[in-house]
């Protein structure tokens, strides 16, 4: 990336501020043209902002954007399109209804006086499919019906439709399996190769370190550091966004790890010691999507469903809280055969508890205040004939959320001000204070910056020394790795191995050896994570 | 979208470097949002202000009596709506519930004694918001064409009993709750005002209440987290057919006369006066004193333009603007939210 050649997209002292707030404090960002350009940063750190500002959808408050030389207007996405950008955003934009070809030509539609060109519209998308080397999709089958990570080519394919010379990405791997995952990130190479310039927002140090040619790190809404791959290792990427002084005891393990091989035996260890055996589950069956798989739980442990995405870690999870689809199989409690519960109240009932995945959508009611989404589990200790005591009610929930970390103070704001990190301390809390028997936690980490993360996982190690026992699921496998007690490894609906930390460190790379098994038959690897879109 | 706001990060509080350049909160935007959370009380002094110099009659006692008689029955259909539209839903079934609720309490008046009659029109309201609350709920209609089905049913239902469309009532004891007065108010502002105070308690005191604004604000979260998300919907429905049927038999006792055309105005009026106080229609957001803030802005213009000789016609013209405009407030507002 020498400075001779003219960059496709910069950004010139660009200052962005949110009433009060100062998002951006002056930013200067160069993209060279032909490359791929990470910025990365905690949650709030700016990036998302400058991702924003480039693609023409927030206005910068002082400041110059250009593209391929030419200055931009603000604000105006469609003027920053015209001139030649494309923005794929975390919030896909599909059309469910249409099918493949209809997408990609939405907003252009290939007309003949003002009729709809079917006909060319779908061999136009073939060939989009086949110069971007991705597989076609059958005409007439709505999107809506396709995966994620074939919803996003499609997207990717519009922004190729209309000739797009820049595409920025917002998170793009974030709802992909590892299998998708390299997917994307081959045609993102493919995409390089064939002269476009991309800029792409991620948390996943691994792909920017494997992807991009030039990183750029963001902090507190400066630009602290930038410069070419070569220059940075993973520990220097997560040393510049956290700055020095960060106390990481837990996920410092992780980036020991990255280092030296044998940190894993080093990693913090739980320091109690287990409970009889309080939840049983054999042969957990959901037609199509899981299949026999069988579990146990003792009182204070910590158990990990391994594997990836679509591998049926989030359907055991439903399926032990109680909501759809309908499973069978045997379920006991404290050894009492119990029915699987057909409710989440049945499952409330077992003392069975769900920390949602989706922290805004299932999680939090979020114009409420902290003190309500806290106590929505369980008022009654706050109440009297079912009148709420305020004063009682706010200590309570404050007190219960700062055991997680949360700023007592800031209790009575209303959720939607928190950042993910916050939010997802009120969720904690909210089960920390009910107390159920069995915690099934989902993604707890999803989108939540590195001092939070450590936050949440120090808080479950802390519920688990305190009698409640967790099942954990993360596609963050540093993190099940990190701090289970045990794994059961899925994959494809199927329990395909277990691993065991008092045996021996639970690592990645065992983790991953399970998902992916060599298929008996063809001698070829059974690859994980094509299995219908059940979560 | 990931927040694009900073957050306070004490972690960094100590250093020179990467101390958090930006801060929550500032006089302005405190200043600003409280402009917005009580923009309508400003509108409410407005508008007496403004109708006072326009109409020296406007702040009589009698005048004022007036008004709030005349809108006490809409103030009592409000009052349910509330609790409905903060649960996240819609009731279109108010009107026809009104005008079956005059012309049933008007029949069973004149074949029973009056107080059996109001008991057992308390528990039709009770079937009835049941009703309603289980086609919702359970047979998962969407609440909109599921009220707008139920309203035809309830007024198609009116006038099958009203045979002439009206059924008059001649027993004194009937005519009390509409046109008696206790300490030189009329009894049906005493019972506005208690079924204000009754709602407001119970919406922001109770678990019950909290329940309702937890439901409207997130259903999916309200359920994951073990509350009963269905049931809670529906007794919502059932305080709006109370509401209905209260203003119903109000309106029949203080004319006389139960009649099975009166519903038609009244469900936009109970809803327009919800929205105007700042309730959103996006559930999970509103408050009880809200929808009286409301309720006397929609009574102060109407009664403005009566004293001032106006067609109803041009009311009814103006009502629609304002509930409209009230609309989009509550668009902006939510829009004004989310880029926070």
């Amino acid at each position: 990336m020498s400075s001779a050649t003219p960059a496709a997209a910069a950004l010139r002292g660009v200052e962005k501020r949110f009433g009060p707030t100062v998002a951006l404090a002056g930013i200067d960002l160069e993209v060279a043209a032909n490359s791929i350009h990470a910025l990365v940063g905690e949650n709030g750190a700016g990036k998302s902002t400058a991702l924003g500002i480039l693609g023409g959808r927030i206005s910068p408050t002082r400041g110059e954007v250009e593209l391929l030389g030419r200055p931009l207007p603000h604000g105006r996405p469609r003027a920053a399109r015209e001139a030649g950008l494309a923005v794929i955003y975390q919030e896909l934009t599909i059309v469910p209804a249409l099918d493949a070809a209809a997408n990609v030509f939405i907003g252009h539609p290939i007309s003949r006086a003002g009729l709809l060109a079917e006909r060319q519209m779908r061999q136009a998308y073939t060939e989009l499919c086949e110069r971007a080397g991705v597989a076609r999709q059958a005409d007439s089958v709505p999107v809506g019906e396709l995966s994620v990570a074939d919803q996003q080519v499609i997207e990717i394919l519009r922004a190729l439709a209309f000739d797009a010379k820049v595409i920025l990405f917002d998170e793009p791997t974030a709802s992909l399996g590892i299998s998708e995952r390299e997917a994307l990130l081959r045609l993102m190479n493919a995409l390089r190769a064939d002269g476009k310039t991309m800029v792409f927002v991620s948390h996943n140090l691994d792909e920017v370190l494997e992807l991009a040619d030039e990183i750029t790190v963001f902090r507190n809404g400066r630009k602290v550091a930038s410069a070419e791959r070569s220059g940075w290792d993973k520990a220097k990427v997560v040393a510049s966004m956290i700055g020095e002084e960060a106390d990481l005891e837990l996920t410092s393990a992780l980036n020991d790890e990255l280092v030296d091989a044998d940190a894993a035996a080093r990693r913090p260890r739980r320091s109690h010691s287990l409970g009889a055996r309080v939840l049983e589950v054999e042969r957990l069956t959901i037609d199509g999507v899981i299949e026999y798989i069988d579990l146990d739980l003792r009182a204070g442990e910590i158990l990990g469903l391994g594997g990836l995405v679509g591998s049926g870690r989030t359907s055991v999870l439903r399926a032990l809280a109680g909501l759809p689809p309908k499973a069978d199989g045997t379920l006991r409690i404290d050894g009492q055969e119990v029915r699987l519960p057909r409710s989440v109240r049945a499952s409330r009932r077992l003392g069975i508890a769900l920390l949602p995945e989706d922290r805004k959508g299932q999680g939090l009611a979020l114009q409420m205040s902290g003190v309500t989404n806290v106590l929505m589990g369980d008022m009654s200790q706050v109440s009297t004939f079912g009148v709420i005591r305020e004063r009682k009610a706010r200590d309570l929930a404050a007190a219960a959320a700062a055991e997680f970390g949360f700023d007592p103070d800031r209790i009575e704001e209303p959720s939607e001000r928190l950042s993910g990190g916050n939010q997802q301390k009120l969720l904690l809390a909210r089960w920390a204070h009910v107390k159920p028997r069995v915690l099934l936690v989902d993604e707890p980490t999803r989108g939540i910056d590195i001092g939070a993360k450590e936050e949440v996982l120090t808080a479950l190690r802390r519920m688990a020394a305190e009698g409640i026992s967790i099942v954990f699921v993360s596609s963050e496998l540093e993190e099940v790795a990190l701090i289970c007690d045990r794994v059961v490894v899925l994959a494809e609906g199927r329990a395909m191995g277990e691993l065991d930390a008092d045996r021996a460190p639970i690592r990645v790379s065992d983790i991953l050896a399970r998902v992916f098994t060599v298929d008996p038959e063809t001698g070829e690897q059974v690859s994980a994570g094509h299995l219908p879109q059940n979560q | 979208m990931a927040p694009t706001r900073l957050k306070p990060k004490p972690v960094d509080a100590g250093e020179g470097s990467t101390a958090p350049v930006g801060s929550r909160g500032s006089i302005g935007r405190i200043l600003a949002d409280l402009g917005v959370e009580y923009a309508m009380v400003g509108v409410l002094i407005v508008v007496v202000i403004v109708a006072s110099i326009l109409e020296s009659r406007f702040l009589d006692n009698t005048n004022i009596s007036n008004i709030l008689t005349q809108n006490a029955q809409v103030g009592l259909v409000a009052i349910g709506m509330t609790f409905v539209v903060i649960a996240g839903g819609f009731d279109l079934s108010v009107g026809g519930i009104f005008a079956l609720a005059g012309v049933l309490y008007a029949h069973f008046a004149n074949s029973l004694p009056v107080s059996l009659a109001f008991v057992l029109m308390l528990a039709i309201a009770v079937a009835i918001g049941v009703g309603n609350g289980l086609v919702i709920t359970k047979l998962n209609v969407n609440a909109f064409v599921a009220t707008l089905g139920s309203a035809s049913i309830f007024s198609g239902l009116a006038f099958l009993i009203a045979a002439n469309g009206a059924i008059f009532v001649e027993k004194p004891s009937f005519f009390w709750l509409g046109t008696h007065s206790l300490l030189g108010i009329r009894v049906t502002i005493w019972i506005l005002g208690f079924a204000f105070l009754i709602g407001a308690f119970v919406l922001a005191k109770t678990v019950y209440g909290r329940a309702v604004y937890t439901v409207g604000g997130n259903a999916e979260a309200a359920r994951l987290s073990g509350m009963r998300v269905g049931l809670i919907q529906a007794s919502t429905y059932v305080l709006a057919a109370l509401g209905a049927v209260l203003g119903g038999m109000l309106l029949a006792s203080e004319t006389q006369v139960g009649q099975a055309n009166v519903g038609a105005e009244v469900t936009l009026n109970a809803i327009a006066v919800v929205i105007i106080g700042g309730t959103s229609l996006y559930g999970g957001r509103g408050a009880m004193w809200r929808t009286l803030v409301g309720l006397l802005i929609i009574a102060s213009i109407t009664n403005l333009l009566s004293l001032m000789a106006v067609n109803s016609s041009v009311q009814s013209v103006a009502k629609g603007g304002i509930v409209i405009l009230a609309v989009a407030f509550d668009a902006w507002t939510q829009k004004r939210r989310r880029a926070v």
